[in-house]
């Protein structure tokens, strides 16, 4: 398999992904999908948060299956990740990430994902990150609710290492929902700018 | 006729570069509000201080800050407000 993606994407690229080290928290819509990008590319050792089980009402839009409703998000990911990719050292982490624990649980991290679901996760997540964390680099995301267009998706580069994908204003409202398609549009931003800091290309 | 113009000319440049030197530019929009502080701006506006990340000329700026951070003239701001969803 390393033979494999030495060849479809050379070998200098290949070796920076497999000596990387990301953290995605929040294994929802946004970082299971995000999850199964960077496992594809072969990221050497992922580091994943979420304190949350599979729900029936997260199989619209997450990455799992009925057969896995109930069980921890950790274990049911780690299980689809291993079949896609079990060259990949997986870290899984159970439990609801704050301001106390982050700094020991993200100490491993090269770059960070912001994957959660609440306003208040992410700007919580943002503040301990960018105030404590300078070396790291964090990819966040906010606004990719409803139907509204696929091409408003994007990635923009708010300091050096802080990164913003999606619309920025389409949140989640009443009669305003998350849609399968349009959140992997951002989880996709935001994996794909993880690759492209790894490959030096930093501009979004 | 020529003094008047020429007078006017320069009135107006000084005035357009003072206009320039007392604005602070956030989210892209120059705003008068240099000398404020942070804490000050912030709590005129609608952003919920739970859900923002701001960046001043390409730094972040600590919450623990926001109430010290004079806005000076020039600066270039960020609000970042994030909404609910992933």
């Amino acid at each position: 398999m390393q033979a494999a993606l030495r060849e479809r994407q050379g070998a200098a690229l290949q070796e920076r992904f497999s000596a990387a080290s990301v953290a995605v928290c929040g294994l929802g819509g946004l970082g299971s999908h995000i999850a199964v990008s960077l496992a594809r590319a072969g990221i050497g050792r992922l580091i994943l948060i979420d304190f949350d089980r599979v729900d029936v009402t997260n199989l619209h839009r997450q990455e799992y299956k009925v057969s896995q409703v109930g069980w921890y998000k950790t274990e049911a990911l780690r299980e689809n990740l291993l079949e896609i990719a079990p060259y990949t050292q997986y870290e899984m982490h159970t439990v609801r990430l704050d301001e106390h624990n982050a700094a020991k649980l993200l100490s491993g991290a090269d770059l960070i994902c912001e994957a959660f679901d609440g306003a208040e996760d992410k700007a919580m997540l943002a503040g301990v990150v960018l105030e404590t964390m300078p070396e790291k680099y964090l990819i966040a995301a906010s606004g990719m609710a409803g139907l509204g267009s696929a091409n408003a998706i994007r990635t923009r580069r708010v300091t050096d290492r802080f990164y913003l994908c999606g619309d920025g204003v389409s949140g989640v409202s009443d009669g305003l929902g998350l849609v399968s398609s349009r959140v992997m549009l951002c989880a996709a931003h935001q994996a794909h700018m993880v690759l492209r800091i790894l490959a030096n290309e930093c501009e979004p | 006729m020529l003094e008047r113009e020429a007078a006017r000319s320069v009135a107006s440049r000084f005035l357009f570069c003072m206009e320039v030197k007392s604005m602070v530019k956030i989210n892209g929009e120059s705003l008068p509000v240099a000398g404020q502080t942070l804490a000050a701006y912030l709590a005129a506006t609608d952003y919920d201080l739970k859900r923002i990340a701001v960046e001043r000329n390409g730094e972040i700026i600590p919450k623990a800050q926001y109430g010290e951070t004079v806005l000076v003239d020039g600066d270039s701001l960020e609000v970042v407000s994030f909404v609910g969803g992933g």
